[in-house]
C-alpha cells in the first residue's frame, strides 16, 4: 500500500512537473508556433512577481496571483514592442527570444541582486510507512491536472478558444470574416505569458529564488509540448504521462543521470515513430 | 572561373585581403584574439547551409562541434609523437563527426523527420552528449590514455601541425591565423559553389516545397541528409579550432546555450549568405568580448538589445543589411 | 519609407557603437604591480563570487595605503569572466599577453580553473585559485588559497559519524566535484568502520528532488551528505524541508559560499552541518579569543569600504589571503619575477588572516587552514561547535607530489594519483 503511493506520487510528480513547465509554452510555442526561448524567464518573472508581493505581506495565493498578472504586463509589454514583428517568422523567433531572455535575466541580476530570500513550502508534510511527503507537492499534482483540463476547455471548446485557433492557423481568412487579428494575437501571447507567470508562482515555494530559475524548466517545457504534437492541450498530458513515468522509471532503477539522458532518448525516439505527437495519436484513435 | 568569383564579389575579396595584411600590423596577442573570433564562423557557416539554404534549423551544431573537438584531443593525444599527427587527428575527428552526421541526417530525414521537430531532436541528442560527458570525471572514462575528465574538460592535447622530416608546423599564432583565414576563404567559396550547383539549387527549392521537388524526381531526402552531413563537418571543424586555440574542450560547449548561440549568428547576421554570416560572427563575437570587457554588468543586456533589434529591424539579417548598403554605396561613388 | 529612416537611424547608432570600440584606449603601462583578476562577477557564480572580488581590492587598498611594495603600487586589472570557460580563456590570453600582468588571481568553478590552467602552464605565468575545490591540482604554476577535501571532509565526516552514527549517505553533483568528493566521503567512512548506505549522483541541470528524496528515506542513512552544487541543486534543501526529510545534512559546499542560510526562508537548512576555513558569523558566535578579534576586526574592515555586501563567505577570506601571501613573497624575493616570487612561494610563507594562519605548503602549493566545524539550526542561526586549528593540505604531498623539486602540471584524485 505504502509502496504503490510511494510510486503513484513519484510518477504524478514527475508528470506535473513536466505539465507545468509546458503550459505556458503550449500556448505561445505549440499554439503560436513562436519558439520562445525566453520561457524559462517568463516562469522567473511569475516567481519573483510572487516573491516579491509575498514578502510585502499579502498571503500566499494573492501573491501567486498577483505574480501571475505582472507576468502578463510583461508579456503584454513584449507583444507590442517586439513580439508581434515576428509572427510568421518562427525562426527569426529563436534570436528575438534569446535576446528577450539575455536582457531579463541579467536585469533580474542588477535589480534583485544575485538572489533574493525564498518562500517556504505551504502546508505541512505528512508520515506513511518510512516515508514522508510534502502536502504542497500533493497539491501541485492536482492543480496541474486541473489547469490543463480548464486549458483543454478554454482553447478547444470555448468560443474564444475557436477563435483564437482559427486565427492562427488562417490570419488572412480570419480578417476577411472581420476578427482583429492582432487583438486575438496580443491575447492569446498574454494568455501564454501569464500561464508561464503561473509556473513560476506556483513552483517558487519548492526553489531558490535566482534570476536563472527559469532556466530549470526550459528543457522539459519544450519536449513535452513537441511529443504532445500539433495539439498541445490534447497531447501535453498523455505526453507527460510517458515521459513522466519513463522518466522516473529509469531513475529508480540506475540513477538520475541516466533518467535524464532516457528521458531525451525517449523523446528522439517519439518524434522518429510518432510524428505527430501524443495529440495525434489520439487523434487516430477516435 | 575561379578569377571571376573572387572578382564579382569585390567587397568580400577586399575583406579578406584586409583580413590577411592585419599580422603585419598588430602584435601577436590581437591575431591571436580575431583568430578566436574567425574561428566560430564555421559553426555559424555550418548552420547558414542547413538553415539559410535548407530550411532545416538544427540545434545539433553544438554536438558536432563537441564531438570534432573531443575526438580531435582524444586521437591527438594517444598518437602524439607519431608521424605528423597533428594533422591526422584533424582529418580522422572530421571523418568520425561527417559519419556521426550523415547517421543523424539519415536518422532525421529518412524517417520523416522535419520542420520544428529536426530543432528538438538535435537539441536533445546535444543535451545527451552535455549530460554524458560532465559526468566522465572517473579515471575509467579514459579513452587509450586520454582521460575525458568529465564537466572540468579535457586538455592537453596537442596542436594542429605538421612534423615531417624534421619540419615542424605549428598552427598557433600567426601561422594558426592563416590557416584559420584561409580555411575559411575555401569554406565560403566552396559553400557559394555548392549552393548554385544543381545539389544546391535542389535543397535551396524543397526548402519552399518539398514534396513538389521531390515528386519532380529529386532524392530530397539524400539531399538533406548530404548537407546535414557537410554541417556537421564544418561546425566539427569550429570545434576543433576551437580546441587547438584553447588547448582545452568541456561538455560546457555542447550546453543549451552553446546550442544557440551559432542561430543567433546566422539570425542576426543574414543567414542566406554565407559572407554576411562570416563577418557578422566575427563582429558579434568581437562585440560580445568588448562588451564583457567594458559593459561591466550591462554586457548581457547590450547583447540581448542587439539581438532583438536585429530581429526586429533587419528580418533579412543585420549584417547582410549593411553589406548591401556597403556595396550600393561604392556603386554610387563608382558612378560618380 | 519610415522603416528606412529607422534602419538608417539604427546604422547609425550601430556605426558609432563601432567607432568607440576601436577607440578604446590601451591601459596605461606606469610603475606598478599589476594583478590580473578574473573573476565572475555575472552569471550563474556572481552570488558567491561578488564578495570575493570585494576583498581582493580591500586586500589591495589596504597595501596600497600602507605605502605598497618594493616601492610601487599595486594596480588590479580586472576582467568578468561571466561564468563562462570561453570567457576565461580569452581573458587570461588578454591579461598575460596585452597586459602584461605580474600575477593573476581568480576562478570559481573548477572547469574555470581547468580552462585557463593550460594557458598559464604555456606562458609560466604565476597564478593563484582561491578557491574551495575538490583538490588534487599539483600545477608548478598554480598556488591555491581555497580549503580541499581531506581539509572539509576528514574533519567533517568522523564528527558526524560519532555524534550521529556510521550509515552515511551521499548525495553529490554528478560532474568532477561532486564524484571526486564523494570519493573522499565514501574512503573516510571506511576507514571509520562505517557503511555507505546509498549514493546517487545528480546532473546540474535538475531542479525537483521528490524521488531522490524518498530514495534517501528508504535507505534510513543516519547522516546525508549533501555535495550539491549550483542554484538548481540548492532547490533540493526546500524540498526536504517540504518533506520534512529531517536527517541531518553535512556538506563541504554551502552556506560558506552562497550563504544559503541566509538567502533560505528556514527550515530548509535545518541541522545542517558545514566544515568552512571561514564566515563572517565567526566572531558572532566566539565571543572571544583570537579568531573572535580577527574576524571581528576583518568584517569592520570589509563593511567599511562596503557596507551593503550582503554577505562576507569562505572564498572573500581565502582572496584575501591570496593578495597578502603574494605581496609577502614579492617583499622576500625582492623583485616580482615570477620564477622568484614562487620560490619565494615555496619557503613555508604564511600569512595571518581573518581566520588564523595560512602556511603555503611547499610540496602542493596549498594552504593550511583552521576549520570551522558550523551548525545551522531550525531557524537558521548558526553555531561553531568544533574548531581543528592548522590542519594542512596533507594528501597531495603524501601521494607523491613535489613541486618544489618536480616540476608537475597535473590534476591527480585519489583513485588517480601522481605516478611515484
Amino acid at each position: 500500500m505504502v509502496l504503490l503511493f510511494n510510486i503513484i506520487f513519484q510518477v504524478s510528480d514527475a508528470i506535473s512537473f513536466l505539465l507545468l513547465s509546458a503550459i505556458g509554452l503550449a500556448v505561445i510555442f505549440g499554439m503560436m508556433r513562436i519558439i520562445n526561448l525566453a520561457h524559462g524567464e517568463f516562469i522567473t518573472v511569475g516567481a519573483y512577481g510572487t516573491v516579491v508581493t509575498a514578502k510585502m505581506g499579502l498571503p500566499l495565493p494573492m501573491a501567486m496571483a498577483c505574480g501571475v498578472l505582472v507576468t502578463i504586463i510583461f508579456g503584454f509589454i513584449l507583444e507590442r514592442l517586439i513580439i508581434r514583428y515576428i509572427y510568421g517568422r518562427p525562426l527569426d523567433s529563436v534570436v528575438a527570444t534569446w535576446g528577450i531572455s539575455l536582457i531579463v535575466s541579467q536585469s533580474f541580476l542588477i535589480i534583485f541582486g544575485p538572489s533574493i530570500e525564498g518562500l517556504k513550502s505551504p502546508l505541512g508534510s505528512f508520515q506513511m510507512g518510512d516515508y514522508s511527503f510534502s502536502e504542497y507537492r500533493i497539491l501541485l499534482i492536482f492543480i496541474s491536472f486541473l489547469i490543463l483540463v480548464l486549458l483543454y476547455f478554454l482553447f478547444m471548446k470555448s468560443r474564444f478558444g475557436t477563435l483564437a485557433r482559427a486565427t492562427i492557423e488562417k490570419p488572412i481568412t480570419s480578417s476577411a470574416l472581420g476578427v482583429d487579428v492582432q487583438k486575438v494575437y496580443t491575447i492569446t501571447f498574454c494568455i501564454g505569458a501569464g500561464l508561464a507567470g503561473l509556473t513560476g508562482a506556483l513552483y517558487i515555494p519548492t526553489m531558490t529564488c535566482v534570476p536563472s530559475l527559469g532556466q530549470a524548466f526550459i528543457v522539459s517545457a519544450f519536449v513535452s509540448v513537441v511529443t504532445a504534437g500539433a495539439s498541445p492541450f490534447i497531447g501535453l498530458v498523455p505526453a507527460a504521462a510517458f515521459l513522466g513515468s519513463f522518466q522516473t522509471g529509469i531513475t529508480f532503477f540506475y540513477h538520475a543521470t541516466i533518467g535524464l539522458i532516457g528521458l531525451l532518448f525517449a523523446v528522439i525516439m517519439i518524434i522518429r515513430f510518432l510524428p505527430s505527437g501524443f495529440s495525434g495519436l489520439i487523434k487516430k484513435g477516435k | 572561373m575561379k578569377n571571376s568569383y573572387f572578382i564579382k564579389n569585390k567587397f568580400q575579396t577586399m575583406t579578406f585581403l584586409v583580413l590577411a595584411m592585419i599580422p603585419l600590423f598588430v602584435d601577436s596577442y590581437y591575431v591571436n584574439n580575431i583568430s578566436f573570433f574567425m574561428l566560430w564562423t564555421f559553426i555559424a557557416l555550418s548552420l547558414s547551409l542547413i538553415w539559410g539554404k535548407g530550411g532545416i534549423l538544427s540545434f545539433g551544431q553544438a554536438a558536432f562541434f563537441g564531438l570534432a573537438g573531443y575526438s580531435f584531443g582524444v586521437i591527438g593525444i594517444n598518437f602524439s609523437g607519431v608521424f605528423g599527427v597533428g594533422i591526422w587527428s584533424v582529418l580522422i575527428a572530421l571523418i568520425i563527426t561527417g559519419i556521426f552526421g550523415l547517421i543523424v541526417g539519415y536518422f532525421l530525414f529518412y524517417g520523416g523527420i522535419y520542420d520544428v521537430f529536426v530543432g528538438i531532436v538535435t537539441l536533445s541528442i546535444t543535451l545527451v552528449f552535455e549530460t554524458f560527458m560532465s559526468q566522465t570525471a572517473g579515471p575509467e572514462w579514459t579513452v587509450g590514455i586520454a582521460r575525458l575528465n568529465g564537466f572540468n574538460g579535457m586538455q592537453g592535447m596537442p596542436s594542429i601541425g605538421v612534423n615531417l622530416f624534421g619540419y615542424n608546423f605549428e598552427a598557433l599564432d600567426n601561422k594558426g591565423y592563416y590557416v584559420i583565414l584561409a580555411l575559411a576563404v575555401f569554406v565560403i567559396y566552396f559553400l557559394d559553389k555548392l549552393a548554385n550547383s544543381k545539389f544546391g539549387l535542389v535543397l535551396s527549392a524543397s526548402k519552399e516545397d518539398r514534396l513538389r521537388v521531390e515528386s519532380l524526381g529529386y532524392n530530397v531526402k539524400r539531399v538533406h541528409m548530404i548537407t546535414f552531413a557537410i554541417s556537421a563537418v564544418l561546425a566539427g571543424l569550429s570545434g576543433i579550432l576551437y580546441t587547438n586555440w584553447g588547448g582545452f574542450i568541456t561538455p560546457e560547449s555542447m550546453g543549451l546555450v552553446s546550442a544557440a548561440l551559432p542561430v543567433v549568428y546566422c539570425a542576426a547576421s543574414g543567414k542566406n549568405n554565407f559572407f554576411a554570416v562570416f563577418l557578422g560572427t566575427i563582429l558579434l563575437v568581437w562585440i560580445s568580448q568588448e562588451l564583457a570587457i567594458n559593459g561591466r554588468q550591462f554586457a548581457l543586456v547590450f547583447m540581448g538589445l542587439l539581438l532583438v533589434v536585429a530581429t526586429r529591424y533587419f528580418p533579412d539579417g543585420m549584417f547582410l543589411y549593411f553589406i548591401n548598403q556597403i556595396s550600393k554605396f561604392s556603386k554610387k561613388l563608382s558612378r560618380n | 519609407m519610415e522603416k528606412k529612416m529607422i534602419n538608417k537611424a539604427i546604422s547609425f547608432i550601430l556605426s558609432i557603437f563601432f567607432a568607440t570600440f576601436l577607440m578604446l584606449t590601451q591601459a596605461q603601462a606606469g610603475d606598478t604591480i599589476k594583478l590580473g583578476i578574473l573573476e565572475d562577477e555575472t552569471g550563474n557564480f556572481s552570488i558567491a563570487v561578488i564578495p570575493k572580488i570585494h576583498a581582493y581590492e580591500l586586500a589591495v587598498k589596504e597595501i596600497n595605503e600602507a605605502g605598497g611594495v618594493l616601492g610601487k603600487q599595486l594596480e588590479i586589472v580586472r576582467y568578468d569572466t561571466q561564468s563562462d570557460n570561453t570567457r576565461f580563456q580569452e581573458f587570461a590570453r588578454r591579461l598575460i599577453k596585452k597586459d602584461k600582468v605580474d600575477v593573476i588571481f581568480g576562478g570559481f568553478s573548477s572547469a574555470s580553473r581547468e580552462a585557463i590552467r593550460p594557458i598559464m602552464d604555456k606562458n609560466n605565468q604565476l597564478y593563484f585559485y582561491n578557491n574551495q575545490y575538490e583538490g588534487g591540482v599539483c600545477d608548478s604554476n598554480v598556488f591555491v588559497t581555497g580549503a580541499v577535501p581531506e581539509q572539509q571532509f576528514s574533519t567533517l565526516v568522523t564528527w558526524m559519524m560519532e555524534k550521529y552514527g556510521k550509515n552515511v549517505y551521499t548525495i553529490a553533483a554528478d560532474y568532477n566535484f561532486g564524484q571526486i568528493s564523494a570519493e573522499w566521503v565514501r574512503q573516510i567512512v571506511k576507514e571509520n568502520g562505517g557503511t555507505m548506505v546509498g549514493e546517487e549522483f545528480i546532473p546540474l541541470s535538475v531542479s525537483q528532488y521528490s524521488q531522490t528524496i524518498q530514495k534517501i528515506q528508504k535507505a534510513k542513512p543516519d547522516v546525508l551528505m549533501t555535495l550539491l552544487v549550483g542554484a538548481k541543486q540548492a532547490s533540493f534543501y526546500e524540498q526536504q524541508a517540504a518533506a520534512g526529510l529531517g536527517i541531518p545534512m553535512a556538506t563541504s559546499v554551502n552556506v560558506g559560499q552562497a550563504y544559503e542560510h541566509r538567502r533560505f526562508q528556514p527550515p530548509a537548512l535545518e541541522n545542517m552541518y558545514v566544515t568552512v576555513n571561514y564566515i563572517e558569523e565567526v566572531h558572532e558566535v566566539i565571543k572571544s579569543g583570537k579568531f573572535h578579534d580577527k574576524s571581528k576586526d576583518f568584517v569592520a574592515r570589509f563593511r567599511a569600504l562596503y557596507p551593503n555586501e550582503p554577505y562576507i563567505n569562505m572564498e572573500s577570506a581565502n582572496a584575501y589571503n591570496a593578495i597578502n601571501l603574494y605581496v609577502k613573497a614579492v617583499k622576500k624575493a625582492g623583485s616580482v619575477d615570477m620564477v622568484k616570487v614562487r620560490r619565494a612561494l615555496e619557503t613555508g610563507i604564511s600569512f595571518d588572516g581573518p581566520s588564523g594562519v595560512v602556511k603555503i605548503d611547499p610540496k602542493s602549493h596549498h594552504g593550511s587552514h583552521t576549520i570551522f566545524l558550523v551548525h545551522v539550526d531550525k531557524g537558521h542561526e548558526v553555531k561553531i561547535p568544533k574548531i581543528w586549528e592548522n590542519i594542512e593540505p596533507y594528501w597531495l604531498g603524501e601521494a607523491g607530489c613535489d613541486l618544489s623539486k618536480k616540476d608537475d602540471y597535473s590534476q591527480y584524485t585519489p583513485s588517480n594519483p601522481p605516478k611515484q
